[in-house]
């Protein structure tokens, strides 16, 4: 059990070095998702190379298991990056003693913010296009929408307009 | 030995599909909008299923405790994987707010910056999400609200500092 243990767990020590030297660059901050796919399988790939033990002694245990903390980091990671309610406890954390009326949380956090911030990162994505003030969907969001749509319709969900 | 965990890996796959199949069945039966708990309870089966396929393959009594072990650290990380990967997928058609609003400008076919201010969340509009967070976070004891200013409770305080190192640590933006 101690080669699977050490597989991963060597694996995840190289995936943090990376994850933390790579986010240093500007760029890497909005590819997050996929870039931590990325350097998951690199972390493993190049643990693997560099262990001196038979690959088919551990992969059908260490695989599974680095796979798994690394799709517990992932949930830990977009919470803390999209969670509305971690946003705010840390900007009453960092408000002058401690304490924020709710006027002032909702001008450092606004509701516009929280809406332009997504419509921003749709359009930057080629979900949607802007025009005039106006957001319609490009061919790659109205694919994603019509997936989402099917799937709420396969859970009995309501789709409201 | 690796027959065993290689088993165990490919039943755990070849047995997913219970997962959304069990998901469905109950969202469709309760008629309420919730992940965690049916998903859960469709992980519950999806294990039971998974334990009595490999454990029937295999002879339980030539196994030595190691092995059986492997086998299940092998299969139960893969039914670990799989089942948090598909809550996290599924949590985006189910309350997703940036999904929202691309359904909401979807179904409208042209939406503008005001109209797609009513995008829902878990049933709550924009313009109500703070207030919806201020409410669940004040049901977890993180946060304390009189009515009219915001002060954390110590779990809120170690929420709120974990936030902020880690967000300073990886150079991440501001988010939420």
């Amino acid at each position: 059990m101690a080669e699977p243990l050490l597989a991963a767990g060597s694996a995840l020590v190289v995936f943090f070095i990376l994850h933390f030297a790579v986010w240093r660059l500007e760029w890497a901050r909005d590819r997050s998702v996929v870039l931590i796919a990325v350097l998951s399988v690199l972390s493993y790939l190049l643990v693997v190379a560099v262990m001196d033990a038979d690959i088919s002694s551990h992969i059908w245990v260490s695989c599974p298991l680095f796979s798994l903390s690394m799709m517990l980091y992932l949930q830990f990671y977009m919470g803390i990056d999209r969670s509305v309610s971690i946003r705010m406890m840390g900007e009453v954390l960092r408000a002058p003693g401690g304490e924020l009326s709710l006027s002032e949380l909702e001008a450092l956090y606004s509701q516009e913010y929280m809406v332009k911030s997504r419509l921003d990162l749709l359009v930057d994505r080629n979900y949607l296009v802007e025009d005039n003030g106006v957001y319609s969907c490009m061919p790659k969001g109205r694919y994603l929408a019509g997936a989402a749509v099917l799937t709420r319709r396969i859970y009995g969900l309501r789709i409201a307009e | 030995m690796a027959d065993g965990e290689i088993g165990a890996v490919l039943t755990a796959v070849y047995l997913c599909p219970v997962l959304p199949l069990g998901h469905i069945v109950l969202v469709r039966l309760t008629r309420r909008e919730t992940i965690v708990v049916p998903s859960l309870a469709a992980s519950c089966i999806y294990v039971a299923l998974w334990a009595a396929t490999v454990f029937h393959s295999v002879d339980s009594g030539s196994l030595s405790a190691v092995a059986t072990m492997r086998m299940l650290a092998a299969g139960l990380c893969t039914i670990g994987f799989l089942a948090f990967g598909y809550m996290e997928a599924v949590s985006h058609v189910f309350r997703g707010f940036t999904m929202g609003i691309l359904l909401r400008v979807y179904l409208n076919q042209r939406l503008s910056f005001q109209e797609a201010m009513g995008a829902h969340s878990e049933g709550v509009r924009a313009d109500e999400l703070l207030e919806d967070r201020i409410r669940i976070t004040m049901r977890l004891n993180l946060v304390q609200f009189d009515g009219e200013s915001l002060t954390l409770t110590p779990g809120g305080r170690a929420a709120g500092k974990m936030g902020l190192i880690v967000k300073r640590m990886l150079n991440m933006r501001t988010g939420g």
